[in-house]
């Protein structure tokens, strides 16, 4: 059976995350062949700034912080859905906040 | 000297990201917008004091492991920023109107795997790439589209501050696995089994990051960085099958493989 599979292989926030974990492995591979033009138009340059600024040496988590808000905030709102919306406060809630790690399951033997 | 003292202190020695005088102005937003917004970070603020759970249980099994010093040192650092995000989401959740949640939180005690049938060293390879490399990294990436998002500039600065953190979070896994390539590499069965895991993996977190749909959010929820909940399995796949698989391929594990064909099954 098919699994389910990305649509948008290309997002910015991909191509910071990929940036951010190859950079953090033992080879950088080189990145001018996966980061295609945005949705905007806009080149897709930056991706490899982010490739690069992850991989410097030291602690870079502020820096790369920087990076994700520097290289998106070029392109701002060209992956947003800005239609309007009938939902009420009661419509939220339920989860979906969370950004802290999952507790990792043990696999039936 | 008190705790409070102590904790302030060590707040400050963690903080990557400089203080902001932003304050909140709700009456630029509809409120059904400030309401979902709302929603998410007391959710967050549950989900970020339960995560030291998390990171705690993971610094012990990494000392069992004999992994380096620093390697368990960042593991309990990154438990500490989980409260500190606790807090911080908290403060957001309290500037967008809502109720002080009160902390410490009880109940919803965390546990993680102990993976009984394979070595320490391995158990914690397992753990230390789940929580990190699989979870973290699709924060990092959730996060990021947020940060794209938002306008408001409260709303900005709170965001970057956890996304600095979770930076280092979501390559604290390949950095981890870097320490033990040498050790890896002469053991192609446990590569082998890591990579059997990951595909058990995979699958349980598609799940775990699988919400039931809500209304999507409009120019005011983006504003405020909203990420409807339906959005983020897509941002775990497209995160897991650009970014996270091809990074672990790099350890000798099959993760490419291990992704496209996840199961439940063993």
């Amino acid at each position: 059976m098919a699994l389910p599979s990305s649509r948008d292989l290309h997002p910015k926030y991909v191509r910071f995350a990929r940036a951010l974990a190859l950079a953090s492995t033992l080879a950088l591979p080189a990145c001018s062949s996966e980061a295609p033009a945005s949705s905007s138009g806009a080149p897709a340059q930056d991706a490899s700034t982010g490739e690069k600024d992850a991989g410097k040496a030291g602690d870079a988590s502020t820096r790369d912080a920087a990076v994700a808000d520097g290289s998106i905030e070029r392109d701002a709102g060209s992956v947003q859905d800005a239609s309007t919306s009938d939902a009420t406060a009661e419509d939220s809630g339920g989860g979906g906040g969370g950004v802290g790690p999952l507790p990792p399951p043990d696999m039936p033997a | 000297m008190t705790l409070e003292q102590e904790y302030r202190a060590l707040r400050e020695g963690l903080r990557r990201i400089e203080p902001d005088a932003h304050t909140f102005d709700a009456s630029s937003y509809e409120p059904a917008a400030v309401a979902r917004v709302r929603a998410l970070w007391v959710d967050r603020t549950q989900n970020e004091y339960r995560s030291t759970f998390v990171f705690s249980a993971l610094a012990s099994q990494l000392l069992v492991a004999g992994a380096s010093l620093e390697a368990s040192a960042v593991t309990l650092r990154m438990a500490q920023d989980e409260l500190v995000h606790a807090e911080r989401c908290a403060g957001v959740a309290v500037a967008l109107g809502g109720t002080p949640p009160t902390l410490p939180l009880t109940g919803g005690v965390a546990t993680i795997a102990k993976h009984a049938n394979v070595s320490r060293e391995e158990c914690a390879l397992r753990n230390v790439v789940y929580t990190t490399c699989i979870s973290e990294m699709t924060a990092v990436a959730h996060l990021t589209l947020s940060l794209e998002r938002a306008r408001d500039p409260f709303m900005r600065h709170h965001i970057r501050a956890l996304l600095a953190d979770e930076t280092l979070h979501g390559r604290f896994g390949f950095h981890y696995l870097e320490s033990w390539a040498d050790w890896l590499g002469d053991r192609p069965g446990v590569r082998a089994s890591l990579t059997r895991y990951l595909r058990f993996a995979f699958a349980v977190a598609e799940r775990e990051f699988s919400w039931p749909s809500r209304a999507p959010g409009n120019a005011d929820d983006d504003a405020l960085g909203y990420v409807a909940p339906q959005e983020i399995v897509e941002i775990h796949r497209n995160t897991m099958e650009h970014a996270v698989a091809p990074a672990l391929a790099r350890f000798g594990l099959d993760a490419e493989e291990a992704y496209r064909t996840r199961t439940f099954a063993p």
